[in-house]
Order: structure tokens, then C-alpha cells, then sequence
């Protein structure tokens, strides 16, 4: 049975007709994994025994990845914080549900900056997982465990991920995977442990768009748990794969392109090129506010953060401490100990934003200023059907020049991405090419809800080879 | 710093509180462009899209798991906290 290369698509309907026996690839799979955590380190739990789908529903047989801070009933659940180890759900989020059912199993809990507070992968509790295209290099934040194990594995796989800033482009980007930010609210939060709720979307990370869109008609739909899931009926999202791009218009935000290292502006370009080949039409737009998305979208991200991590207080789950002192000294020696360096960082930050005398300057300011980016992007959607940009600035940084890096700079990295989540469109990251043998992801960013545009544009790139 | 640290129940060491002094007013400092932003009739966006209330029946149902599952701090049926003054 050679697994190698082949795709999610000819293995589903191989392991259907009998074709690949499911014993043989569970082991395969569980041998294969064991030796890339030890190399690469996706992984901060690798499920002990895989246990065995109980429906042949769509994706039977195949194996999943989940980023840690989605909960999975039975199976730890951290976040990639210290203040959550041990702690293992009683319930699966729906999304998980959702895949379980179609008989997807469960293969581990991918690594994660703590609780998403990262853009490389580097704040992370239980050890950081390393770029299988150079092992020197980040596999990108936070969900960077998903993207290094999507990357690397030989076999069918799909990963669930989550972005709140970037998470999801940012990780594809630098490890030369696809990777689906859906339209906020398409599908449901529940389960997922927050960092700011305004802004988090569960998403996926994989090897081809053909993955995203099979495994995006699983997860997407209303959910009545998550108050803010949109009352949208699940589809197909495969159908768009059909379609070619002839007519479709692109537009070109000129603001993403300032500060973007040469060779990957080339990259860009290239692939806006093939694009016209391929019978769409381009044209150059404006965003005017970008440059203010940076600054409104860490204001909102740690305010909402700071309230969300008020309730990690060593009593009902996670890190718990020896009962002493009154509820302030024992909250806060729990939180001091259990909590990493960047978390108390945004916490800090965010309690600060939302204080009496500071919350209209700086959180009801960004909020504001949020509308007007918002604004820009339905504009542009007015003329043009998909929007083209890079992913990130550079191709995955060192790990010695990311330790170099002040907090804003580090910040200033999500550039790119900041916005289009603070809008809540929907945003896919493809491979368009390489600079110094390293990935360079292209940003296709769609109005609400109009994944299928972006489905259909990042197809006609053929990614998977095989 | 003192304050905030106080307020979001987080103990910094001497190390700490130094540093994330520093470094608040650096971001905070780099936050300011957003003064430059006209937003005198804009609403704030809470939310990326419109978001209507969803009410459901207001009754009562049956859950599956323990909620004490996670806890090493019970006693019967209860969690035990700390104390309270």
C-alpha cells in the first residue's frame, strides 16, 4: 500500500472501496507521526491510541489534527499554556464533532503560541515546533504546530486551526501550505477556547484547496451553542472548484505592499500574472486605513483577551495551587505562575485599555477606527470579486532573529493580516513560489461569506502536485 | 503598573514590572497614530458584521458530563475556593 503523495480525495474513495484497509493505515499513520513529533515537535499531545471512526461518513478514515485550543472531549486541552495542563474537556467543540461524525479520527493537539498570542510559534509552553523546510526557521503563529505537521506528513491529513489576527495565513505562508480563515461566524466558536471573541474563527490548515473546501462543508453552518454563528445553511464549497476564473476581478491593494521584502513583491506579482493568463482582470486599489489596522487591532485583541483570561483562577480546571491566602493572593499567585511571559504582556495591555479615564482614548478609538477599515474593504468589494496580496512581509524568520525582536516589532509582523481579520472576511493563504528556497504564501481575501470566490481563485494555482 | 497588575490579579517580580513598563509605553506610543483617524459620526464596530440577538426557550436541559471533572478543589457537590476575606 503506497500512501505517499496521494491526495485526501483519492484516498477517501479508496479506503471506501476497500481498496486500503484501515488497520494498515491507522499504524502506518501512528509510526509515521511518532517520528515526526521527534524531529519537528507539532504535536503538544499525540493521541496514545487512535480510536477508530464508528461512521462511514464523508472523510472515514481520515486523520485530523487539532490546534490545542480547541477542546476535544477526553483529550487534554492547554492552549498552549501551562495554566490549562492537565485539563481534558468533558465535551468536543462542535467542529470536532462535526468531523468526527463523518468519520474523521483523531490524531493529536497541535502546538500553539499560548493561547494565540504569537506570530511564530515561539510562546509556547510545551516546546516550539520547528519548520520542516529548515529546522532553524519558524513554522509561523499560532497555529504553527498545524502547519508543520500538515507540511511534513506523507500521508492524507487535514488540520484544524484557528486564527484571531493571522493565525491561520501567517503558519501557511511560511510552511508553504493552504490555509482557510473563514467569514466570522461561519463556523461555530463552541468549544474553542478564546483569546478575543469578536476576532476568532476556526479554520484549516492543509495540503491542497480541494482539502479546505471538502473538509470547510463539514464544519461551516449554524450552530445553536455559539450566539454569534451566522444563519447561513451549510454547502458544498467543492462546486467552486469546478468554475475557472475568467472574468473574475481582482483588485490590488497598493498599502499591502509597502515594507514587503523585493523578491517577494516579484513572487506576488508573478502570480497576479497567471492569474490574468488565466482570464481574470487585475486593476490596483486603495485601503486607506491599513496602516491604522495594526494599532486597532492589538487594542482590541488584548482587551478582549484580558477579560477572557480573567477566568483562569485555579479553581474549577487547569493549574490548581495549594488553597492559601484570600481569593486575591491565591488568583493572583496562580495566574502569576501558570501564565507565560507574552500572556501577562497582553494582559497588562489590555486591562490597561479598558481602565476608567483610558477605555474611550484607546479601546472605543480602535473600535472606531475598526468601522472605517471595515468600510474600505466593502468598498473595494463593490468593484472587485477577490482581493490579491502577500501573506506576510518576509518568508519564515530564524529563530535568532525572531529572539532579537522587541514586543512591537514583533507585533508588526501580522501587518498584513491584521486587517482583513479585524473586518472578519473570509481569507485563503496559497504557495505561490519560493524566495532563498523558502515559501511565499499569496493572500486572497474575499467579501463575507464569499469563500467560494476565493476557493475558485486559489484553485486555479494546481497546488497539489499529486 | 502597579495598578493595572493589581486590577488583572497578576504578582510581577521587580524584573518584570521594569520591563513591561518600558515596553507598554513603547506600544501604547506607536498605538497614538490612531488620533490621527477622523471618527467623529463612526459608530464602533464590536463585532465584524451586524450581530442580532438569538433568544432561545428558557428551559432547563440535561447536560452529560461533570462539571467537577477538572477540579481538585470540591467538596461534594461544590467547588471549594478560597476564602473570601
Amino acid at each position: 500500500m503506497k500512501l505517499e503523495k496521494l491526495s485526501v480525495k483519492e484516498f477517501l474513495a479508496r479506503i471506501k472501496s476497500g481498496d486500503i484497509d484501515l488497520d494498515d493505515f491507522t499504524a502506518h499513520v501512528m509510526e509515521n507521526s511518532k517520528s515526526i513529533q521527534k524531529k519537528y515537535n507539532p504535536f503538544i499531545t499525540l493521541v496514545d491510541k487512535i480510536q477508530k471512526p464508528k461512521k462511514k461518513g464523508k472523510l472515514y478514515g481520515l486523520p485530523i489534527s487539532i490546534k490545542d485550543n480547541i477542546c476535544t472531549k477526553g483529550i487534554q486541552t492547554t492552549a498552549g499554556s501551562r495554566i490549562l495542563e492537565g485539563y481534558t474537556p468533558p465535551f468536543s467543540a462542535s467542529c470536532v464533532e462535526n468531523i468526527v461524525n463523518e468519520g474523521a479520527f483523531i490524531l493529536g493537539k497541535t502546538a500553539m503560541d499560548e493561547f494565540g498570542f504569537g506570530t511564530f510559534s515561539v510562546n509556547c509552553a510545551y516546546g516550539i515546533p520547528k519548520n520542516p523546510l529548515d529546522t532553524e526557521r519558524s513554522c509561523g503563529g499560532s497555529s504553527g504546530g498545524a502547519s508543520c505537521f500538515t507540511a511534513v506528513a506523507d500521508f492524507p491529513h487535514v488540520a484544524l486551526a484557528e486564527s484571531t489576527g493571522g493565525s491561520i495565513s501567517c503558519p501557511a505562508a511560511f510552511t508553504g501550505t493552504v490555509g482557510l480563515t473563514p467569514t466570522y461566524g461561519l463556523v461555530s466558536r463552541w468549544g474553542l477556547i478564546d483569546y478575543a471573541n469578536s476576532l476568532d474563527k476556526i479554520g484549516l490548515i492543509t495540503k491542497s484547496v480541494y482539502d479546505i473546501a471538502l473538509s470547510l462543508s463539514i464544519i461551516a453552518g449554524n450552530d445553536s451553542k455559539d450566539s454569534t454563528s451566522l444563519n447561513v445553511p451549510a454547502h458544498d464549497y467543492t462546486k467552486y472548484l469546478k468554475k475557472d476564473i475568467k472574468g473574475m476581478k481582482i483588485g490590488v491593494p497598493k498599502e499591502y505592499f509597502e515594507g514587503v521584502d523585493g523578491k517577494i513583491t516579484k513572487v506576488i506579482w508573478n502570480a497576479i500574472k497567471k492569474l490574468e493568463d488565466l482570464g481574470a482582470t487585475y486593476k490596483e486599489v486603495s485601503l486607506p486605513h491599513t496602516k491604522y489596522s495594526l494599532s486597532a487591532y492589538y487594542i482590541i485583541a488584548v482587551s478582549e483577551a484580558s477579560t477572557n483570561l480573567a477566568k483562569y483562577a485555579g479553581m474549577r480546571y487547569g493549574l490548581h495551587l495549594e488553597l492559601k491566602g484570600n481569593f486575591d493572593e491565591y488568583f493572583s499567585a496562580v495566574r502569576s505562575n501558570g501564565f507565560g511571559e507574552e500572556a501577562k504582556r497582553r494582559i497588562i495591555l489590555g486591562t490597561f485599555a479598558r481602565m476608567a479615564g483610558y477605555r474611550d482614548a484607546y479601546y472605543l478609538k480602535a473600535l472606531k477606527v475598526r468601522t472605517k477599515i471595515i468600510e474600505d474593504f466593502k468598498k473595494a468589494f463593490k468593484q472587485f470579486d477577490v482581493l490579491a496580496a502577500p501573506t506576510m512581509p518576509v518568508v519564515a524568520p530564524r529563530f535568532d532573529e525572531i529572539e532579537k525582536l522587541s514586543p512591537i516589532e514583533n507585533y508588526m509582523m501580522d501587518v498584513l493580516t491584521v486587517a482583513p481579520n479585524l473586518a472578519g472576511i473570509p481569507m485563503i493563504s496559497v504557495p505561490a513560489g519560493k524566495v532563498n528556497n523558502m515559501p511565499v504564501g499569496l493572500h486572497l481575501m474575499g467579501d463575507h461569506l464569499q469563500e467560494g470566490k476565493i476557493l475558485q481563485v486559489a484553485n486555479s494555482f494546481k497546488i497539489q502536485k499529486y | 503598573m502597579e495598578r493595572v497588575s493589581k486590577n488583572a490579579r497578576l504578582k510581577l517580580s521587580e524584573e518584570e514590572t521594569s520591563k513591561f513598563t518600558q515596553q507598554l509605553k513603547d506600544v501604547l506610543g506607536a498605538f497614538k497614530s490612531l488620533d490621527e483617524v477622523d471618527t467623529g459620526n463612526v459608530k464602533p464596530s464590536f463585532h465584524p458584521q451586524e450581530i442580532s440577538d438569538v433568544y432561545r426557550e428558557d428551559k432547563a436541559e440535561k447536560f452529560d458530563w461533570d462539571p467537577l471533572s477538572n477540579t481538585k478543589h470540591k467538596e461534594g457537590k461544590y467547588f471549594k475556593g478560597p476564602r473570601i476575606v
